[in-house]
């Protein structure tokens, strides 16, 4: 537990340290930014008296509303230089704009225009050298004429302009410096993914592979997303594309690792969870809201889903809980302890710990399955081993074939039908001896060739009334034979006829096999609880899913076996 | 013969009395049948039965139980069982044949010679003696002689007690090693105790044993002694 506290706590200070790493760059005052609709070239002009125009008071990012109309605007501020001056400008906008540096137009993104037709797109991030000429220490004006026209019209709450003014290479390291991080967990992501993908088509039973494999790639993939405006850039007009294509993968990853944990710990009420878990998604994506608070929120909620899947499973002490569990609570802590920056800069390497938790959990629960699977194939070897040994021993073979030398020598006839009774049964037995169930009619019909040879031995006609008993019901191979097998062995029944009578009752989702054998002789109690029944428990134990029971006593004139099973527990 | 037959199997039951009449018919006395030692008490109790088959099921010790309590009795025992495995075990115990499942008539016929007088194929290394209600077990290699007690015997262990078996002399003859002859109409002693013969007046001769024990020696088996006595 301490271990795991420290893990967590050293996550978190590695994850929340990486959202100061763009601190070089230097930040442009925008209290005195001005902004005005319309399009006159004389506003480049340094000395241009801006005085009635609108402020932008530090809120740049968001509002502004009339500005996110199409049309033509421009925005002026001034950049106070330190003696180090300034090699490098970035101008984002989802506009066209042409940059004024003291009224000296110095680049362009696209060609700022008066209507769709003459206004072409630009880059959203554009990057410019300043000339030394213009960057000398001290205020320098800058203005920026800009186009909107081809702006989305459901682009909500994009910034209207972010200006960076500074060293050019501190500038161009800035992207690098973000997503340093984020690229070194892209290659194991896709590794995972494609190491995951192969292990559903070798085992296509594991869904939770396949779903992993999936999780994987979509992170990569929204990574890739994420980083494409910087790594690759694209023009002003695409941004809304990108901005849906993050908002889908993010929804995308948020289902997939909730669905990952559904099957992984077979929830019962999956497909609730996972419905309601994409309407609350669908709800935050219908709601108007900002690009990077949505996808927060989005990620939250799925993550939070995901943590309630996990505690879930680690209450019920399944395999790989304990794991998962931590891999989701690390990430959410990370995701509460950064806030809304959490999307651009920790989402990453958080996730890359949530995901070593699922590996490790999986991981876990194969080993689990592989014990369980080799325990219960040694178990079943073991019981089909008992089951022909019983039929191979001295005292049932021996008997037999006793039994049928005295028919072949006074009654050839009888002889020979006694032999093919006692070669059905073997037969019988060596076929069903391996399967974890068989159909009742099977089982039955097993049961009658054992009567068949058991009648031969005894000179008893013996008659097993099974009517009313679903044939299809599925049991474990020689349940009731070795029931019919006890009862006639501790019987000792006068030569005539003998009825067993076997009914099945259905109630509230169980069933209730019972067997009735007549008590006859000295029939011995104290056996009963023998090698017999212990046989028939060990194979409703290995074959029955779900609570079951099987009891003996005696019931007046008869003796009663009553076998309970779940209706459709078995695990067939 | 007076026999009886403990087999829960009526089948078998039926075969082994059939087989015995056809090959013993007119020595055979009576065949009683039962399907079980419980049920078959009073009878084991009764001293005019030869014979008992007993059919046992030896896998488990309860049948050695039931074994001992059989070998114990005056009659004879043949375990007639399908657990052939356990016919030593069983001839330790002291039974007359060890028949096997399943058998047929040529087998019986083997049977019916050892209790003509024949005997068993493997000797007894103990003897089961019933005393106060319960089942001891002597080993057969601490009698040194048996005497005839009415149709009781007396076993002479070594350290001179005494115990008393329910079997005639003939019947422990029977299961004993061939190291046991009859030396005398009442005695049974173990040769390779025997020191040396001793005359006396009147042509009668005593074996005188390793403990300082004498036997008498039957007029009729003074040579057979003697002979022994060269050979060991």
């Amino acid at each position: 537990m301490q271990l795991a506290a420290a893990l967590v706590l050293l996550s978190l200070s590695v994850l929340t340290g990486l959202a100061e790493v763009r601190a070089h760059v230097t930040g442009v005052d925008y209290d005195d930014a001005r902004i005005r609709s319309g399009d006159d070239l004389r506003w480049a002009d340094p000395d241009w008296d801006d005085r009635d125009w609108d402020q932008m008071s530090g809120a740049i990012e968001t509002g502004f509303s009339e500005f996110q109309e199409p049309g033509v605007a421009w925005f002026r501020f001034s950049v106070d230089l330190d003696p180090s001056g300034a090699t490098g400008l970035i101008a984002s906008a989802v506009a066209a704009r042409e940059v004024y540096w003291d009224g000296v137009l110095i680049g362009a993104a696209g060609q700022v225009g008066t209507d769709v037709a003459s206004e072409q797109p630009g880059p959203v991030d554009l990057i410019l050298t300043v000339p030394d000429s213009l960057a000398t220490p001290g205020v320098h004006v800058l203005a920026i004429r800009m186009s909107t026209f081809r702006r989305p019209a459901d682009l909500h709450g994009v910034y209207l302009m972010t200006v960076r003014v500074g060293s050019l290479r501190e500038l161009l390291l800035d992207p690098a410096r973000e997503f340093w991080l984020p690229f070194v967990f892209l290659g194991g992501f896709l590794l995972v993914g494609l190491y995951y993908g192969a292990l559903f088509v070798a085992d296509r039973r594991r869904r939770e592979y396949l779903l992993t494999s999936l999780l994987c790639l979509a992170v990569a993939a929204l990574l890739v997303a994420e980083s494409w405006r910087w790594l690759v850039g694209y023009d002003y007009d695409l941004h809304l594309v990108r901005l849906r294509i993050v908002s889908g993968l993010t929804v995308a990853v948020g289902m997939l690792l909730a669905a990952t944990f559904v099957v992984q710990f077979r929830q019962p009420r999956g497909p609730w969870v996972l419905g309601g878990l994409a309407a609350a998604l669908a709800v935050l994506l219908a709601l108007p809201a900002e690009h990077d608070p949505e996808a927060y929120r989005l990620f939250a909620v799925s993550l939070l889903v995901s943590l309630g899947l996990t505690l879930r499973a680690v209450l019920k002490r399944l395999p790989g809980s304990g794991a998962a569990l931590f891999g989701v609570g690390v990430c959410a802590a990370v995701l509460l302890a950064t806030g809304d920056e959490f999307m651009d800069t920790t989402f990453f390497p958080a996730f890359g710990v949530l995901l070593a938790g699922l590996l490790v959990s999986l991981g876990l629960q194969t080993r689990d399955a592989r014990r369980r699977f080799e325990t219960a194939r040694a178990e079943a070897v073991r019981l089909e081993a008992e089951l022909l040994k019983k039929h191979l021993q001295p005292h049932f073979l021996m008997n037999s074939l006793t039994s049928v030398a005295e028919w072949i020598e006074t009654d050839p006839a009888v002889g020979v039908r006694a032999l093919e009774a006692l070669a059905a049964e073997l037969r019988a037995l060596s076929e069903v001896s391996g399967e974890p169930l068989i159909p009742m009619a099977r089982e039955l019909a097993l049961c009658r060739t054992h009567l068949d040879v058991m009648g031969y031995r005894r000179d008893v006609r013996f008659d097993l009334d099974a009517s009313g008993v679903d044939p299809d019901g599925p049991i474990p191979p020689a349940v009731l034979h070795t029931l019919v097998e006890n009862a006639v062995t501790h019987n000792a029944y006068p030569p005539g006829r003998v009825q067993l009578t076997l009914r099945e009752t259905r109630r509230e989702g169980r069933r209730r096999l019972t067997l009735r054998a007549p008590l006859a002789g000295a029939a011995r109690e104290t056996s009963r609880e023998g090698s017999g029944l212990r046989y028939v428990r060990a194979r409703l134990e290995e074959s029955v899913d779900g609570p079951w029971s099987v009891r003996s006593q005696a019931s007046g004139d008869a003796w009663v076996t009553n076998i309970d099973l779940p209706l459709s527990g078995c695990a067939c | 013969m007076r026999m009886l037959i403990v087999e829960d199997e009526v089948v078998i039951a039926r075969r082994l009395e059939r087989l015995l009449r056809e090959a013993a018919g007119d020595e055979i006395a009576s065949i009683e049948t039962c399907p079980s030692l419980d049920e078959a008490e009073t009878l084991l109790t009764r001293r005019d039965i030869d014979v008992l088959f007993l059919d046992l099921n030896l896998n488990g010790f309860d049948g050695f139980d039931l074994l001992a309590t059989s070998t114990a009795s005056p009659f004879h025992t043949v375990v007639v069982s399908a657990h052939t495995e356990r016919a030593i075990e069983a001839f330790d115990l002291g039974v007359l044949d060890f028949v096997g499942k399943p058998f047929g008539a040529e087998r019986l016929r083997t049977t019916l010679d050892r209790l003509r007088g024949a005997r068993a194929e493997h000797p007894a290394a103990s003897l089961a003696i019933r005393s106060a209600g319960c089942i001891d077990l002597v080993r057969v290699a601490d009698v040194a002689y048996v005497r005839a007690a009415g149709t009781y015997s007396e076993l002479v262990l070594r350290d001179n007690s005494i115990r008393l078996h329910s079997k005639s002399l003939d019947r422990l003859l029977a299961v004993l090693p061939a190291t046991f002859e009859r030396v005398h109409r009442s005695y049974l002693v173990r040769m390779d105790e025997v020191v040396r013969l001793r005359a006396s007046e009147g042509s009668r001769y005593h074996a005188v044993l390793a403990s300082g024990d004498e036997v008498p020696v039957g007029r009729t088996r003074v040579e057979a002694v003697r002979q022994r006595l060269i050979l060991l």
